[in-house]
């Protein structure tokens, strides 16, 4: 494309200024150093598209969240924060009962189109697959403020490898808890999705069920749909 | 078989320029590569086979102990060697797309060979935005082809470039971000 032939030194500066710079930071540092806010806008983006994985800030306003509501569920603790946005332990009442469950809000500061787009790929993803090793959608929507989010089963479990050194498990209960990942793993090629960043750190095990725990659906997911 | 210092007079004419030299690499290399492609492609399990690195590095000391090549053209050597798996798996994609069997999943560039399950119109694509990226940067382009489509490892594809495994990393990181840009903008 003739513009990145024009420009395409400058490009790469600015793209490896952002990689230096804290995301708070980023757009001042490169407007100082080019004036052309197309350019920027495009080395950004390039940033964005090389980093499929980069962990985002937590939002700064993370903690005063909690208690607050999205759509009828209250943000009980927040548990970690991924790619594009935050996950939290969330309630809400169910016919009289409490339901617990992991809601993921995309962050405000990811609000741009290539997110939105992932995030409702990952909806769609995570609908579509239904496995008892692999966390279930039960719900997704938008807050008040147009955040999309997505609700998952909540997993009070640990990390697949913490697991097996706290139970001491042997080579063959190791590989029988493995198999089980394969099994989720496999269901999931077969339906045409692959997980890019599966490992004991994606994998959880909760004390009565092993689950695979997809708390992210980065590009390479795709549908069946696309011929 | 090739004369003596015969591969090495290719491979200075192809980097001169001369399009007809690439062709008689292209009969030497493309038969061992497509061997390997042909047999990822049917599904055989991947450790089972020789990867793109071994065939052409045989392929290397072959040529050098026949004396056709010389040492010093072995960065030129495995650039048309990536060069040449690239047109393998582009012109796989092409027959496939014929043949309206596309699925699979998106290239992804990140894991080494990660084209083994590319989808063949991504890799139609991915090839089309390679060659933006070739007028555009060439070395750029010769370090995706090494790293990805020959599989070497970022260390391996800095020594080839005579450059520090660091530079290699960083620019790749560019050039990933720019592909992935220019394949969902198009």
């Amino acid at each position: 494309m003739t513009q990145d032939a024009e420009n395409w030194e400058l490009l790469q500066e600015l793209f490896h200024l952002a990689e230096v710079t804290p995301e708070a930071d980023r757009e001042q540092a490169l407007a100082e150093k080019c004036p052309d806010e197309n350019l920027r806008r495009r080395a950004l983006k390039i940033f964005i598209a090389s980093n499929p994985e980069e962990p985002a800030k937590a939002p700064p306003a993370e903690d005063s969240s909690v208690g607050s509501r999205i759509g009828p569920y209250t943000l009980i603790r927040h548990l970690g924060t991924g790619g594009i946005g935050a996950v939290y332990l969330v309630e809400r009442m169910a016919g009289g009962a409490v339901q617990r469950a992991a809601l993921k809000v995309l962050a405000p500061h990811s609000a741009g189109s290539a997110f939105i787009e992932r995030f409702h790929r990952e909806q769609h993803i995570l609908a579509s697959l239904d496995h008892p090793n692999i966390t279930r959608m039960l719900d997704a929507g938008l807050s008040d403020r147009g955040q999309p989010y997505l609700v998952m089963e909540y997993l009070d479990g640990v990390h697949l490898d913490a697991y097996c050194d706290t139970h001491k498990l042997g080579i063959n209960e190791r590989l029988q808890l493995f198999l089980r990942v394969c099994d989720a793993v496999g269901y999931a090629h077969r339906n045409l999705v692959v997980h890019r960043i599966s490992s004991p750190r994606t994998s959880w095990s909760p004390p009565t069920a092993l689950s695979s725990c997809w708390t992210s659906a980065p590009p390479s997911c795709s549908s069946p749909t696309a011929a | 078989m090739p004369e003596a210092g015969e591969i090495t007079v290719l491979l200075r004419d192809w980097r001169a320029g001369d399009p007809v030299a690439i062709d008689h690499l292209f009969e030497l290399v493309y038969p061992q590569l497509r061997q390997i492609a042909g047999a990822l492609f049917r599904g055989e399990r991947p450790e089972n086979l020789l990867q793109p690195t071994s065939v052409v590095n045989e392929l290397f000391l072959k040529l050098i102990r026949q004396r056709s090549l010389r040492f010093e053209d072995r960065e030129h050597f495995y650039s048309l060697s990536a060069r040449l798996m690239r047109r393998v798996l582009v012109d796989h994609a092409r027959s496939e797309s014929r043949q309206k069997r596309d699925f699979g999943i998106p290239v992804t560039l990140r894991a080494d060979l990660a084209w083994v399950e590319a989808r063949p119109a991504e890799m139609i694509d991915l090839d089309r935005v390679l060659e933006e990226l070739e007028q555009l940067d060439p070395r750029k382009c010769r370090m995706v082809e090494l790293r990805f489509f020959l599989g070497f490892t970022a260390e391996e594809t800095a020594e080839l470039l005579s450059t520090s495994k660091a530079t290699v990393d960083r620019e790749l990181r560019f050039v990933r971000g720019w592909l992935y840009e220019r394949l969902h903008e198009s």
